[in-house]
């Protein structure tokens, strides 16, 4: 068998797909977050209700959400260079994987914070709390639960389209399954890569959802 | 002295392609100290009104003033700072449920930028009164209705406010669990001086704790004045259905035996506490049987509705109308 041919390309591999998840994940949810409070405020029944605002938002999460991530990847190759020096490797799919996973972010976080009652919304505005306050110290914390389901679904989905990227030589799980596995007709490889993914993207699931059962005070 | 004045206020809820007008002429002053009583239907305006107090809502017309300051005048701060003098409960709690319960009442006094030791002493204080210390570490959902009121009571109490806002706080909850709060309600209006506005729909707890009221019925106030007074003589339609019974105009549920004579007795509060009924049975020495009884003692009058079946014997009948009609009771045959 060719398991142990080369332990140190899977581990190297797994890496590279933790790093690319885990940044692009991190980075997307500093962008996203404050999208989505800004959709869920400027909406009909939002903090500042602002269409115009909304509208524009809305749209822009919208185009990005619809443009594939292979095209979009391809597309911005000229800024991903600007940003992070390279077109390859698993430090150029940082950019297109946040430019994909922001705007999914920001409806995930809009759609957790209009989970929360408005009832709890007024009573917070009746003690003279600050819309600011109202978001951090309301809307995000009672929407923790849920903010932590949709990112289990978040994370999850990057990993996979970061495995998408190994198509374009970015490194990671998905780089090693194309160039051995589909590339080379070797079987054994391709299929052990995609063992791995899976056990990864579960781990990833379970924590997540985890700690959004333990956190979730409502039970 | 008034410490909150409402005056000539109007408001309209606009729509797609509709206007409606939730609250008009409206004109109400409540005393310092005082429990007030908002009352009337579902709809009828009373949780828009309350929540123009402290500018949940803003006035389509009109102004309020919270200790002669209009609050329609104020900035963005200064309106936060005036609701922080205002304490609001609501009907379902509205409390923060990822929050225990300490948390839950310190909330007001973070966001009010208070020192922590102190917000820490002042949230055990106010829970020791609602009577639910050992409760600091529970969580909204291990509460039941009544527990989850009065953590809502001690956090609107956490900024000291002058006044506080119930909007219909013990609709949610089972006749013990309201007196319960109501009892709480008046023990911080008594012991802390706070001025309590309480909206319902329902008249008992009206007739429990407060002390002047004010009938909301289709946008208006159709009648206010003290509670007793109100009790004793209700003025508007809405107000005699609210006080009289919901049954009024409706088919009270008894049984009535055919061609039974049967009297509705209204008792509209001329009455002082006499045993009507007794006295008639003793009078015409016959008996009755009581098929509906809805009546209340206010102010040591008697409020409401008893409904009577008659003896066949015309005569006795006769003779027991002549002795309702002596004792001034508002009868008729149903
Ligand atoms: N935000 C709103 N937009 C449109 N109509 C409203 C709004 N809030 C209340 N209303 C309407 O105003 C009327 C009074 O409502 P409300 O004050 O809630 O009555 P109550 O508390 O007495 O049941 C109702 O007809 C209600 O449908
Ligand atoms: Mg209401």
């Amino acid at each position: 068998m060719f398991l142990a041919i080369d332990l140190s390309l899977y581990i190297t591999a797994i890496k590279e797909t933790l790093f690319m998840t885990f940044v692009s994940s991190f980075i997307s949810y500093v962008i996203g977050i404050p999208l989505g409070v800004l959709l869920y405020s400027t909406a009909k029944d939002g903090l500042t209700p602002n269409s115009a605002v909304y509208n524009f938002l809305s749209l822009l999460v919208n185009i990005f959400r619809s443009i594939p991530f292979l095209i979009l990847l391809i597309l911005i190759l000229p800024i991903t260079r600007v940003l992070v020096g390279t077109t390859i490797g698993a430090k150029a799919v940082i950019p297109p994987l946040v430019f994909s996973a922001s705007p999914y972010i920001a409806r995930m976080v809009e759609s957790s914070l209009k989970e929360v009652d408005l009832g709890v919304i007024e009573a917070a505005k009746s003690m003279g709390a600050t819309n600011f306050q109202i978001i951090t110290k309301v809307l995000l914390s009672e929407s923790k639960p849920s903010l932590l389901i949709g990112a289990a679904i978040t994370i999850t989905t990057i990993l996979g389209y970061s495995a998408m990227a190994g198509a374009v030589g970015g490194g990671g799980l998905g780089d090693v399954a194309i160039r051995y596995g589909y590339y080379r007709y070797n079987q054994d490889i391709m299929l052990i890569t995609v063992v791995l993914l899976v056990i990864i993207v579960q781990l990833i699931q379970e924590l997540f959802m985890g700690i959004a059962r333990k956190s979730d005070k409502r039970l | 002295m008034a410490i909150i004045e409402i005056k000539n206020l109007k408001k309209v809820f606009t729509t797609k392609n509709d206007k409606l007008v939730a609250l008009q002429d409206i004109n109400i002053s409540i005393e310092k100290g005082e429990i007030f009583g908002i009352i009337g239907l579902s709809g009828a305006g009373k949780s828009t009104l309350v929540r123009m107090i402290n500018f949940l809502e803003r006035p389509t017309e009109g102004d309020v003033y919270f200790e002669n300051k209009n609050i329609g005048t104020l900035n963005a701060k200064e309106l936060r700072n005036i609701r922080k003098e205002i304490g609001m409960i609501f009907q379902n709690f509205n409390l923060l449920e990822q929050k225990n319960v300490l948390k839950n009442v310190l909330f007001p006094l973070e966001i009010s930028g208070a020192e922590k030791e102190t917000s820490i002493k002042k949230a055990k204080e106010l829970l020791e009164l609602v009577d639910l210390s050992d409760k600091e570490k529970s969580y909204p959902s291990q509460l039941s209705g009544g527990q989850k009121q009065r953590v809502a009571i001690a956090r609107a109490l956490a900024t000291n406010p002058k006044v506080l806002l119930c909007d219909e706080a013990t609709s949610a909850l089972d006749p013990k669990t309201t007196n319960q709060i109501l009892n709480l309600l008046k023990r911080i209006n008594r012991e802390l001086g706070v001025t309590v506005v309480i909206i319902t729909h329902q008249m008992s707890v009206i007739e429990n704790i407060c002390d002047r009221v004010a009938i909301l019925d289709q946008s208006r106030v159709v009648e206010m004045g003290a509670v007793n007074e109100v009790f004793k003589a209700p003025k508007s339609d809405i107000g005699k259905k609210l006080i009289f019974g919901a049954t009024e105009n409706k088919d009270v549920d008894f049984e009535k035996s055919n061609n039974k004579t049967c009297l509705r007795l209204a008792f509209d509060g001329s009455m002082t506490n006499e045993p009507i009924i007794a006295d008639m049975v003793l009078t015409t020495k016959h008996s009755v049987s009581i098929l509906y009884a809805n009546s209340r003692m206010i102010d040591g009058k008697m409020l409401g509705q008893i409904i009577i079946e008659l003896p066949d014997d015309k005569e006795i009948q006769l003779k027991m109308k002549q002795f309702l009609d002596s004792k001034n009771i508002i009868y008729w045959e149903v």
